[in-house]
């Protein structure tokens, strides 16, 4: 984050406002909280598109103000078990809003978009929100968890031992009783990679994954 | 025999599956809109969607469910006709705003599909929902009903041991005003209340 703002104080005179016509502004607010609450656990875009059970750049799309792609309602449901959190914080109640949200973009030195996010209240002053940018799948944010990769791979084999994947589960199921396990927050990122990992091949296990009847990809050990 | 048999296998196939908290949002919009007195076609239009909108997202053999920027505007709809319409009976005592937090479950619910089931009368509601909701989805009121006929009915159907007196005010706002569903017919020297024939246009 600290570098993200470097970066725009660097280039704000290259912003310009943006209008955006991809999406509803409801949308576009609700896509900045959970921006927000992402930002705040640590995790990544693909991190999160992981957890909701998506395809990998599912997220980066969604942040794209300028890309078609929204969180249906379904998500907030979603949302709700991954930051533990109540409808308000990622639901805008625009019936007592008493601002609009701007977004400027700027090219960054390799021309990449990077979209700056602003609050501007009706009493004039301006909070910025953050910064958008595509992120790399193995952008590591800052995190609370203590937990090393290995740890997590250990577990993921151990479970693949037992019957834990004779029934399908999705990844926020398997972060969930792996943090429980491990009794502290782990980055979705190591899980991520250890059941990637699990192909079948060099002797590794094999775990499939596919898309469940609820549209979430979830993990299934055949024997 | 036979075509009736494939005519409700037919019909069961077109069950739909939807997640929990698009059918809490859909119910939750019924149960207001049917509180006020509102048709789907006059919500719908309210929110500048074509009349059948409404009725289509309730339709339990339709996939459609309300996405955030609809349930906004169902909201400022809401609270607009709450606005114009000081007189209305609120649904709660001092309720007279809504957010679209009123259209979300407080707690989590399951990310587990179900099976698309649109109460045509709320359980669990009060004497002006059942009523009106009575009058919008059955056939009951084609036919005239004296009050205590019509007390007998709402018991039966939310299982209840209302009073005359409860169904005094709800009565009274579906007889009256520009969304008026029922009309005043004498049978003997008793007032009885039947659906006015032809619906006043929205």
């Amino acid at each position: 984050m600290v570098k993200e703002m470097a970066n725009f104080m660097q280039a704000n005179h290259k912003y310009e406002i943006i209008n955006i016509t991809a999406m509803p502004q409801i949308e576009v607010e609700k896509m900045l909280n959970v921006f927000l609450l992402r930002k705040k656990r640590g995790y990544n875009q693909f991190e999160l598109s992981f957890l909701m059970g998506q395809r990998d750049f599912y997220v980066r799309d969604a942040e794209d103000p300028t890309h078609t792609l929204i969180y249906s309602v379904p998500f907030n449901n979603i949302f709700r078990e991954i930051f533990n959190c109540d409808v308000q914080a990622i639901v805008p109640d625009i019936t007592s809003a008493n601002y609009a949200i701007r977004i400027s973009m700027a090219r960054d030195h390799s021309e990449n978009a990077v979209y700056k996010a602003e609050k501007i209240f009706n009493d004039g002053h301006i909070e910025l929100l953050g910064m958008l940018t595509a992120e790399p799948k193995d952008l590591l944010l800052e995190s609370s968890s203590i937990i090393s990769e290995q740890s997590v791979k250990d577990w993921v084999l151990h479970q693949i031992s037992t019957k834990y994947f004779s029934e399908p589960k999705n990844a926020l199921q398997i972060l969930k009783d792996c943090e429980k396990e491990l009794r502290s927050t782990i980055r979705p990122l190591f899980l991520a990679n250890a059941l990637k990992a699990c192909n079948g091949t060099k002797g590794t296990p094999k775990l499939a994954n596919k898309k469940d009847e609820n549209g979430r990809f979830v993990y299934l050990k055949y024997d | 025999m036979i075509h009736t048999f494939l005519y409700q296998l037919g019909k069961m196939a077109k069950s739909v599956f939807i997640f929990p908290i698009q059918l809490f949002s859909i119910n939750a919009v019924r149960r207001i809109r049917i509180h006020f007195n509102l048709s789907a076609s006059q919500l719908s239009k309210g929110i500048g969607k074509s009349p059948n909108y409404i009725g289509t997202m309730e339709n339990e053999q339709n996939e459609g469910s309300y996405s955030d920027e609809v349930l906004s505007d169902i909201i400022l709809y809401i609270n607009k006709y709450i606005s114009e319409n000081p007189s209305l009976e609120l649904e709660f005592k001092g309720k007279n705003h809504y957010t679209i937090y009123d259209l979300y479950p407080s707690e989590v619910l399951s990310n587990k599909k179900v099976a698309k089931k649109v109460d045509a009368i709320p359980p669990g509601s009060g004497p002006t929902i059942t009523l009106n909701a009575i009058i919008e989805a059955t056939d009951f009121f084609k036919n005239s009903h004296t009050l205590k006929e019509i007390v007998e009915e709402c018991n039966r159907v939310q299982n209840k041991n209302w009073v005359s007196q409860d169904f005094t005010q709800p009565l009274e706002n579906a007889v009256k005003g520009k969304n008026k569903r029922l009309k005043v017919m004498l049978r003997g020297d008793l007032n009885t209340y039947i659906l006015i024939g032809k619906q006043k246009k929205d």
